[in-house]
């Protein structure tokens, strides 16, 4: 029974400090990116429905088949995104960018007397975990980090308080109860995240029946995420300047600065398949289908965890073998949501018309295979995010005019992406307004560049629900530029 | 293992026969714009300009048909027989082991009988060579004998063909 009471305090502690896997972390993989060229972003990533160049191999593979020249498609990014972050009131602009490889793919059409038989592979850039996140604030509430990571004391015999982390940095008394410190903390901090999901496509697609032409995906994934989060309590207002907040402890009269650093290292792998149908109908127009399959993610984590204590100007440190008592290594899986997606795209006179709506059940997203994590752990995240998550519809709307007598087309998009949360506001969903213009030289080489501007809501709490919650307006910009050589 | 199931499926009905997509093979003629069975275009020249051959003209339309050239062995001539059987690079000779010494017969005549050399079979199997006008170049591996191997540096005309 006692050993019990140990395991069920130690996954207490373990849960409450470490950055334990959540909802969020399953979105991370879950989530759709800003996807890969540029004549798709410009279009609002309405594509499904187009899908005549390499990017077909990410968006529709059925639209590979369109293809009748052998192609290399080259891409670059830049991604910039901005967070605008309310605690208490107080407001703090912050943002982070990243530049990266978009594409790099290379089309094959076999030479055939009837129909169409295409093969590709490419190397995409699916997603960015680039974010950013700044905030301020003073708390006048009864709570702080510091209570909030308190080790309870039960049964009497547990020594397990001993193992806390305000019991060893002195902001705690002698049994491990944050006694003194109630709340009235200025609390600021950073989070920066980057890394991205790649993947290795090989796809292939056939004209089954005239005009109808079918294909596949198969994604080899790999990728990384780190995020480097800091958090302070500070006592601006010298509310514990006169008091011991480890009562028989003198030199913890003058306490000034809580700190605490969580570092997370993902090593991402996977695979994945897409399959695809589009026909044409005549020159008029075209209708797409997709149907992406589960997508399993297998994640090595590595969790670094450190705090301080700073009373005037003495300095307590996390002793190093509870730093690593705290950190640790596990390895589990995320498998993702099967995603159906409808398009179509009308073409009058020079001008394409693109849309597509994205049926994703969020709530079946799961989290399994659990090395080094308790599995009822996962059952309990898992049971989460059936009732917490949602399935939505994002939908995409793209044009583009092509003007003949000079080989340039413009083009225009919107995507929205709602929130995977049930309950949250229509402005807690992604929208992107895009634009883009594509360039065509000797019928050969073509350059298309793309800008998407995307903003939503969001928020995040620092430790329990509700008592220190960060707002975030988000601001997401990304620029792509491709080049596409046909021969 | 249902993705498996079914990208197995989808691979197994674009092999089954009938499929509406026929691929070039070197056995037919290089498929051209006459001879070729294409779907409906998307983009009119009309309105896209030089984008309707970017997306439109496949690349085989722009390449010389690989050929064939096939000439039939029956057809074969003695005088590219000739040609085939003795045209070695300079300085090599033929069908000369080694071992074997040079033997110079001079430079021929210009009215010098061909070699006529014929092979008949006998009963044991085995052939040999009843008929020769011109023994000397016989015994000198002249690469016009067709029971010769050339250029394996191994048989000379003296051996029997098995």
């Amino acid at each position: 029974m006692k050993i019990l009471k140990v395991f069920f305090l130690t996954i207490f502690i373990l849960t409450a400090v470490s950055q334990a896997q959540t909802i969020t972390d399953a979105l991370r993989v879950s989530e759709s990116g800003l996807g890969v060229g540029a004549r798709a972003l410009g279009m609002g990533n309405a594509f499904s429905g187009i899908s005549d160049d390499a990017s077909a191999m990410f968006f529709n593979p059925a639209g590979l088949g369109l293809i009748k020249r052998l192609e290399v498609a080259g891409g670059l990014d830049y991604f910039n995104y901005g967070n605008d972050a309310t605690l208490y009131n107080n407001k703090t602009n912050y943002s982070s960018s990243a530049t990266n490889f978009n594409q790099i793919s290379f089309v094959f059409p076999f030479p055939t007397l009837r129909g169409s038989l295409v093969f590709g592979m490419s190397y995409n850039k699916s997603k960015d975990f680039t974010s950013a996140l700044k905030f301020d604030g003073f708390n006048i509430g009864s709570n702080s980090m510091i209570q909030y990571l308190e080790e309870v004391k039960t049964p009497l015999d547990d020594q397990s308080y001993k193992n806390s982390v305000p019991y060893n940095l002195f902001l705690s008394d002698d049994t491990g109860k944050v006694s003194v410190i109630n709340g009235k903390l200025n609390q600021s901090g950073t989070t920066l995240q980057e890394g991205g999901l790649d993947s290795w496509t090989f796809s292939g697609s056939m004209e089954v029946s005239k005009n109808l032409y079918v294909g596949g995906s198969l994604n080899i994934n790999s990728g990384t995420f780190k995020s480097n989060r800091e958090f302070y309590e500070d006592d601006t207002k010298g509310i514990y300047t006169n008091l011991e907040t480890a009562p028989g402890n003198a030199f913890t009269k003058n306490f000034t600065t809580f700190y605490r650093n969580d570092i997370l290292d993902w090593e991402i792998s996977g695979w994945d398949l897409k399959l695809g149908t589009i026909y044409q109908l005549s020159k008029l127009a075209r209708f797409g289908a997709t149907i992406q399959f589960p997508k399993k993610f297998t994640i090595k984590e590595t969790y670094t965890f450190d705090a301080r204590s700073e009373f005037g100007s003495n300095i307590v440190n996390l002793p190093s073998d509870l730093k690593d008592y705290l950190s640790d290594k596990v390895e589990y899986d995320i498998t993702t949501p099967f995603v159906l997606t409808g398009a179509a795209s009308v073409n009058v006179k020079g001008l394409i018309l693109s849309g597509e709506a994205t049926l994703t059940d969020y709530s079946q997203t799961e989290f399994s295979n659990a090395k080094g994590i308790s599995a009822n752990y996962f059952a309990g995240v898992n049971r989460d995010m059936k009732e917490l998550l949602r399935a939505v519809a994002a939908v995409n709307i793209g044009l583009e005019y092509t003007i003949p007598q000079v080989g340039v087309r413009v083009r225009g998009g919107f995507m929205s992406q709602p929130s995977p949360y049930k309950g949250d506001p229509s402005d807690f969903g992604k929208k992107y307004l895009t634009g883009g213009v594509g360039f065509l030289a000797d019928e050969t080489f073509a350059i298309d560049v793309a800008y998407a501007h995307g903003w939503w809501k969001t928020y995040g709490d620092n430790y329990g629900t509700n008592l220190s919650r960060v707002h975030q307006d988000i601001s997401a910009d990304k620029m792509l530029v491709t080049f596409s050589y046909r021969f | 293992m249902k993705a498996f199931k079914l990208l197995s499926s989808v691979i197994i009905m674009f092999a089954v026969q009938g499929c509406y997509t026929v691929i070039w093979t070197p056995d037919v003629a290089f498929p051209t714009k006459e001879k070729s069975d294409n779907s409906d275009s998307y983009y009119e020249e009309i309105y896209y300009g030089e984008y309707s051959p970017y997306y439109e003209v496949p690349w085989w339309y722009s390449v010389t048909p690989p050929t064939r050239f096939v000439i039939p062995a029956s057809e074969r001539t003695a005088q590219e027989i000739k040609l085939r059987n003795g045209s070695s690079p300079e300085g090599r000779t033929p069908n000369r082991r080694p071992d074997q010494p040079i033997i110079d017969y001079g430079t021929p005549s210009v009215d010098q009988t061909p070699t006529t050399t014929q092979t008949t079979t006998t009963d044991d199997n085995s052939s040999k060579k009843s008929e020769s006008t011109t023994p000397q170049r016989e015994k000198g591996n002249s690469s016009n004998s067709r029971d010769t191997r050339n250029n394996d540096g191994s048989r000379s005309s003296d051996t029997p063909r098995r």
